[in-house]
C-alpha cells in the first residue's frame, strides 16, 4: 500500500538528491565505507572459493598442490587478504556495535540492549578466533 | 530603527540605533520569491553579533530590522514545537537551539530543510510528512472499546517498564530533522520516512495498545522499513534522542520474526 | 496475524546472517588463509595436502565452509543492492534486486558443487 508521495497543495521548488551527498558529511562517508565492505568480504571468499579444488584435490594430484602454494604465497594475494581484512573488520565494528540497537528488548524487569548485547557478541567473537587458530593452525593432528 | 540598503545581495545596518555591539556576523540565508526568483538564491546579511543569541534570533533580526519579506517558521522559540528546523551550515537543526557562539566568527548559512519541496525562502512543504504521520494510525487501537466500562478506576493501567518500552519513541516533535537528514528519503519520496515509523512503533510497543496487525501492513511493506539502510543519521540530528533509526530496525526484526512464525507455525496467532 | 506486499525480511534475514558470519568468522579466517598460511604457519602439518584433502573431506568442515562462503555472498548482494540506489541509480529497481540476489544464489550453488565435488 503505497502512501506517498502527497504532492504539494502550493506551487513549490521540488528537492532533487544528488549522487554526490554521501561526500558531504563524514558520517554519510563512513556509511558508505561501511556498505563497500560487503564488496571486500565477498571477493575474498569467491578466491578463496576458487582455492578450495586445489586443496582439496592436492593429495591426488601434486601439481594442484603446488598450484595452491604458489597462489597463496604471491604478494598478491597476501596483500588482497590484508586488505579485505582492514574492511571487514571495520564490518564487523560497526555491525556487532549496530547490533545492540537492533537486538534490543525486555526480558522482564531487565532491559537487554547496547553493550549487554555488543559485549557478548565480543565475546563470541574472540571465542571463535581463538577456535578457528587452535584448530586450523595449533592442532595439525586434527585430520592429519 | 536600523534600514536596510536595499541594494545588491549584501545588507548592513546602523548599528548605534540598536545597541551598542561591536561584533557582527555574516549570516547567508536561502530566498526564494516564487514568480520572481526561477531557483532559490543566497543572500548574505551582516548583523549584530550576541553570544546569547540562537539563529532563529538572528533570523528574527532580520525579519524586523533588515528585511521584513524573509519568510521562515516558528513558534515556541524552546525546543519543544518543532517548527523551526532548517539547514544550519549543512547540518538539520532546530535554529532556537543553535547557538551563534557555535558558529561565530564563521559565517552562518541557513537553508530550508532538505529533502522537502520550497514554498518560499526558508519554508518547505510539509504535506507529504503529515500525510505520512497519519497513515501509521497513531493513536491507541482497542478491540473492546465499545464494551469498555469508562470512568475513575478502568483506566488502562501499565508497569513502569511498559511505559519505558515506548516513551522514548513518544518524546517526536515532528520537527522533520530526521526526513531532511535521511538520504534514502531524499532520494524516495515513497519511504515511509524516520519520524512516521518511529510513530507507528511507538504505538505498537504500548502495552494499552492492540493495532499492531492493523499497523504493520504498513510499516512492514516495501515502502516501509525495507527502504531504510541503516544510515543512522536521522538518530544523529534528532533533537529529542528518539532514536527513530532503532524503531526501523527493531520494526524490521520484528517483521521478520512475525513472517518465519508465519511460515514454521502456520496455527499461531499473534 | 498480518500480510506484508514483499518478501524482504527473506533477504534481510540472510543479509543479517551474512553480516554475522563476516563479523564473527571472517575476519580470522582471512588472517589464517591470507597471511599466517602463506607468510609460514607454526606448525607446516597444518596445511599439508593430505591434511587440507582430509579436512576438506569432512561434512561438517563442508557445511561450516557452505556457511562462510555463499552467508557473505547475500550480505553483499543486499548492499550493493542499496548501495547502487544511493549512488543514484534510479529506476530499473527489480531488475537490480534480481541480478545481485540471483548471484549471491548461484555462488551457493556453486560453493555447494565445489564442496560436494571436493
Amino acid at each position: 500500500m503505497p502512501v506517498g508521495p502527497r504532492p504539494a497543495t502550493v506551487p513549490t521548488f521540488p528537492w532533487r538528491t544528488k549522487s554526490d551527498w554521501w561526500v558531504k558529511n563524514n558520517r554519510y562517508f563512513m556509511y558508505m565505507v561501511r556498505e563497500a565492505t560487503a564488496i571486500f568480504a565477498a571477493a575474498w571468499v569467491v578466491v578463496f572459493l576458487i582455492q578450495i579444488p586445489m586443496m582439496a584435490g592436492g593429495l591426488g594430484d601434486p601439481r594442484l598442490y603446488v598450484g595452491w602454494l604458489a597462489f597463496i604465497r604471491s604478494p598478491l594475494w597476501v596483500i588482497f587478504s590484508l586488505t579485505a581484512f582492514c574492511f571487514v573488520m571495520y564490518h564487523a565494528v560497526t555491525f556487532l556495535g549496530l547490533m545492540g540497537t537492533v537486538m534490543a528488548t525486555r526480558i522482564g524487569h531487565l532491559r537487554v540492549g547496547g553493550p549487554l548485547i555488543v559485549g557478548p557478541m565480543y565475546l563470541v567473537w574472540i571465542g571463535i578466533t581463538l577456535l578457528l587458530i587452535l584448530l586450523v593452525l595449533l592442532i595439525p593432528q586434527l585430520g592429519g | 530603527m536600523a534600514a536596510s540598503n536595499g541594494v545588491g545581495a549584501a545588507h548592513s545596518v546602523d548599528l548605534s540605533a540598536v545597541s551598542s555591539v561591536a561584533d557582527m556576523i555574516k549570516m547567508t540565508v536561502t530566498r526564494y520569491r516564487p514568480g520572481d526568483d526561477p531557483v532559490p538564491v543566497t543572500e548574505s546579511f551582516f548583523i549584530p553579533y550576541h553570544d546569547d543569541w540562537v539563529v532563529l534570533d538572528a533570523l528574527q533580526y532580520i525579519k524586523d530590522y533588515v528585511d521584513g519579506s524573509l519568510s521562515f517558521r516558528w513558534s515556541c522559540h524552546m525546543g519543544v514545537c518543532g517548527s523551526c528546523g532548517m539547514i544550519v551550515n549543512g547540518t538539520p537543526k532546530l535554529t532556537c537551539a543553535a547557538f551563534l557562539r557555535d558558529y561565530y566568527p564563521h559565517e552562518v548559512v541557513v537553508q530550508p530543510l532538505t529533502n522537502f519541496p520550497v514554498v518560499r525562502d526558508l519554508v518547505v512543504d510539509i504535506e507529504d510528512f503529515i500525510h505520512k504521520l497519519e497513515e501509521v494510525k497513531p493513536y491507541i487501537i482497542r478491540d473492546d472499546l465499545a464494551a469498555a466500562p469508562v470512568g475513575l478506576g478502568n483506566e488502562y493501567r501499565q508497569l513502569p517498564e511498559q511505559v519505558e518500552d515506548y516513551k522514548q519513541f513518544s518524546m517526536c516533535i515532528n520537527c522533520m530533522l530526521c526526513y531532511s537528514a535521511c538520504p534514502v528519503y531524499g532520494m524516495e519520496p515513497t519511504f515511509l520516512g524516520p519520524a512516521a515509523i518511529a510513530l507507528g512503533h511507538r504505538y505498537n510497543m504500548d502495552s494499552r495498545d492492540q493495532g499492531r496487525n492493523v499497523r504493520m501492513p504498513l510499516l512492514g511493506s516495501s515502502e516501509g522499513v525495507w527502504e531504510c539502510t541503516f544510515v543512522g543519521e536521522c538518530s544523529v540530528v534528532c533533537p529529542k534522542n528518539v532514536d527513530p533509526a532503532a524503531a526501523i530496525q527493531r520494526t524490521k526484526l520484528a517483521t521478520t520474526n512475525d513472517m518465519m512464525k508465519s511460515i514454521l507455525m502456520p496455527w499461531s496467532k499473534r | 496475524m498480518y500480510r506484508i506486499n514483499t518478501i524482504e525480511p527473506l533477504w534481510w534475514a540472510l543479509f543479517g546472517a551474512g553480516g554475522m558470519v563476516a563479523a564473527l568468522i571472517l575476519p580470522i579466517m582471512i588472517l589464517i588463509f591470507g597471511v599466517f598460511i602463506p607468510m609460514g604457519a607454526p606448525d607446516p602439518a597444518a596445511y599439508s595436502a593430505f591434511r587440507l584433502h582430509n579436512l576438506l573431506d569432512n561434512w561438517i568442515v563442508k557445511l561450516f565452509l557452505l556457511a562462510v562462503i555463499a552467508l557473505p555472498l547475500f550480505h553483499w548482494a543486499h548492499r550493493f543492492r542499496y548501495v547502487l540506489f544511493d549512488l543514484g541509480v534510479r529506476g530499473a529497481r527489480m531488475p537490480i534486486a534480481v541480478a545481485c540476489y540471483g548471484l549471491a544464489i548461484l555462488g551457493t550453488i556453486l560453493t555447494a558443487v565445489v564442496l560436494i565435488k571436493a
